[in-house]
């Protein structure tokens, strides 16, 4: 059996369906009463038929001649560092606050996906961050995380 | 008379004029940016509706949903790349009327056929909306699970590669729909103990990480530097002369109606109608030999049933609570947080708000015209943004958008790991509407199954033994059946 993207993906999908379906056994459910089903009843037909369908797109995989080309033209570098910009920024929005989190990252994550022109970028950012802040603030009353120096900001 | 007046009155507020206002210009912006799309567009405004009014919430995504279509065929008409998908058929004769030096008539076709198939698909929705939903009250839980399953199998077998993917990606999002707190008994169930997934998922981080997120870091995959130029000359506004309408009125009205019906049926979308009725309005045109040369037949049957899909997808939406594509699974989203139900209920208990939606669509539509007319040099230049910046930018809206649902950080962080299996989906082909529509729909479905199951004291067959159900069933089964049928004939050819 070749291995390609696809048929790896689909195999990942089935194993993660497979690992759902094998944890609904060991959860406290309770007794189906008035001739209802148990509670992981239609669960558990969602993931027989999501692994049914997981292992017929990996046997398929194998005659398809385009499965092997879709990473072409990926950069693989730059789409980690991109995610893990976004991963940081989550969880610093929530230690340092909206602004002193989200506008590093927007400038950061602007420079690393391509574009080098630094003062523009700044000055975009500062603007659209600023701005979403006073929006959220001042005219629809939703706080956004603040940060432990500076009152609301 | 009534409901109409209740209606005037609440849309009658400073707020919702506004909402107005913003929705259709933002909607028009944003689906002129190549890849942005009418779904992005609305979850990237949702934060900004959570804490307006009901009325005014719903205006501005209604007014977003109908103009981000329209704006999509901007961009095709003069950079040669669709906004949106829907738009793809406007590229074919747009561009080279664009190039001919007429970009202004291209941009005038195009805002007027739109404004036509939004305001005709509008009509049909009043009309049929209040009586899909009164159907329904026919409807038991055999019917409603059989709908959901035939709305399922609808979207799956519409999905851009494979129906296989398509029902795969269905699949998980009924799935994801079943973590948390079992509503019928109350058991937890898959939340592994994390606090926050007992409650379930929420949907809007969901939408943000598989739409907004995903797109992000996809892009980000991809970028190559390139200058999204115009190179079209004489961008403005102009209407053609009423004699060039009057002889194409029949495909105006004959697109309209492709993509209305076709909008109504669940997941088929305004992409399939599009080509559709691009394709009918060539054969039956007696100036089919100049389509793919600027002619403005194929501009007509583009716009006018790409527009037309949005009045026709809000039918089962309103009607049934059953979305038909990506977008009307966000409205339904929306309309949720606010305390609208669709179906019967909204006919029944707030009819004054189903007339305020569609007084909306009215205006949304008519000011679509006014803001493509008015806009036309803006648009060239917001097409220049550099990508980097603009990715930037959905990407800070999207870490706000999953924070404000419900002022939970770990909403985000759920954002972020749907934006990572989003990319994975994507990769793999898998479609992203059906998961949305998936969920939307999870907990309706296994509602209706058990309750089906409870009546009838476990006896699945009962559910063939309504004739609803058992129609919706047969057609279920030959959507499912037909390509494995026609693969069969291909292979014994």
């Amino acid at each position: 059996m070749s291995m390609n993207p696809v048929r790896i993906g689909a195999l990942a999908l089935l194993l993660v369906a497979a690992l759902l379906f094998a944890s609904s056994f060991a959860m406290d459910v309770g007794e189906p009463m008035f001739g209802d089903v148990s509670t992981v009843f239609v669960p558990r037909i969602f993931l027989i038929a999501w692994m049914v369908l997981a292992a017929l797109i990996a046997i398929v995989a194998g005659r398809d001649t385009e499965a092997g080309s879709i990473f072409a033209g990926v950069a693989w570098r730059r789409l980690w560092i991109i995610i893990a910009i976004v991963a940081v920024a989550a969880v610093a929005m929530m230690e340092i606050g909206f602004v002193f989190a989200c506008l590093p990252a927007f400038i950061v994550f602007v420079a690393v996906f391509g574009y080098r022109r630094y003062g523009i970028t700044i000055v975009v950012g500062a603007l659209f961050v600023f701005a979403l802040w006073a929006l959220f603030l001042e005219v629809f009353r939703l706080p956004l995380p603040i940060s432990p120096w500076f009152g609301t900001l | 008379m009534e409901n109409l007046a209740a209606a005037v009155s609440q849309l009658a507020s400073f707020e919702v004029l506004l909402a107005i206002l913003i929705g259709t210009t933002f909607g028009t912006i944003v689906g002129a940016l190549p890849g942005m799309g009418t779904v992005l567009a609305l979850v990237v405004a949702l934060p900004f509706t959570y804490s307006m009014s009901s009325i005014a919430a719903i205006t501005l995504l209604l007014c977003i949903y109908a103009s981000s279509v329209y704006g999509g065929s901007i961009s095709a008409i003069l950079i040669n790349t669709p906004g949106t998908p829907q738009s793809a058929a406007t590229v074919l004769d747009g561009y080279p009327m664009a190039q001919r030096g007429e970009a202004n008539l291209a941009l005038g076709w195009c805002t007027a056929a739109s404004t036509f198939g939004g305001l005709f698909s509008l009509v049909i929705l009043i009309i049929a909306a209040p009586q899909l939903a009164r159907f329904s009250l026919r409807f038991g839980p055999a019917e409603t699970f059989a709908l959901i399953l035939f709305a399922l199998t609808c979207i799956a077998w519409v999905s851009r590669g494979s129906m296989l993917k398509g029902l795969l990606a269905g699949v998980i999002g009924l799935f994801l729909a079943m973590i948390g707190t079992d509503n019928m008994t109350g058991m937890p169930r898959f939340d592994y103990g994390i606090g926050v997934l007992s409650g379930g998922l929420a949907l809007i981080s969901l939408l943000i990480g598989l739409f907004a997120l995903s797109e992000v870091f996809m892009r980000a995959a991809k970028y190559v530097p390139e200058k999204r130029e115009s190179k079209v000359a004489n961008v403005g506004f102009r209407l053609a002369p009423w004699r060039e309408w009057r002889i194409r009125i029949k495909a105006l009205v004959q697109s309209s109606l492709i993509g209305t019906l076709i909008g109504i049926l669940p997941g088929t979308g305004a992409t399939a109608a599009t080509f559709v009725s691009y394709a009918e309005v060539r054969r039956t045109s007696r100036r089919a030999e100049n389509f793919g040369k600027g002619e403005p037949d194929g501009i007509i049957a583009s716009e006018a049933s790409n527009n037309a899909v949005t009045g026709g997808a809000l039918v089962p939406t309103l009607a049934l609570g059953i979305p038909g594509d990506g977008g009307t699974a966000v409205m339904l989203g929306a309309l949720l947080i606010h305390g609208i139900i669709p179906g019967v209920q909204l006919l029944n208990n707030s009819p004054e708000v189903l007339t305020g939606i569609f007084i909306v669509l009215a205006i949304a539509n008519v000011l679509m015209f006014v803001v493509g007319a008015l806009g036309a040099q803006v648009f060239t230049r917001v097409l220049r943004m550099p990508e980097p910046l603009l990715m930037g930018m959905v990407l800070v809206m999207s870490l706000v958008g999953a924070y404000t649902v419900r002022g939970n950080p770990l909403d985000v962080m759920v954002a972020v790991i749907a934006g990572v299996a989003g990319v994975f989906m994507r990769f793999l082909g898998v479609p992203m509407a059906p998961i949305v529509i998936g969920m939307a729909l999870g907990l309706n479905f296994e509602e209706s199954l058990r309750q089906g199951l409870m009546f009838s004291g476990g006896d699945f067959l009962s559910f063939f033994q309504q004739p609803i159900a058992l129609v919706l069933f047969i057609i279920t089964a030959v959507i499912i059946a037909w390509p494995i049928v026609k693969t069969l004939r291909a292979r014994k050819k």
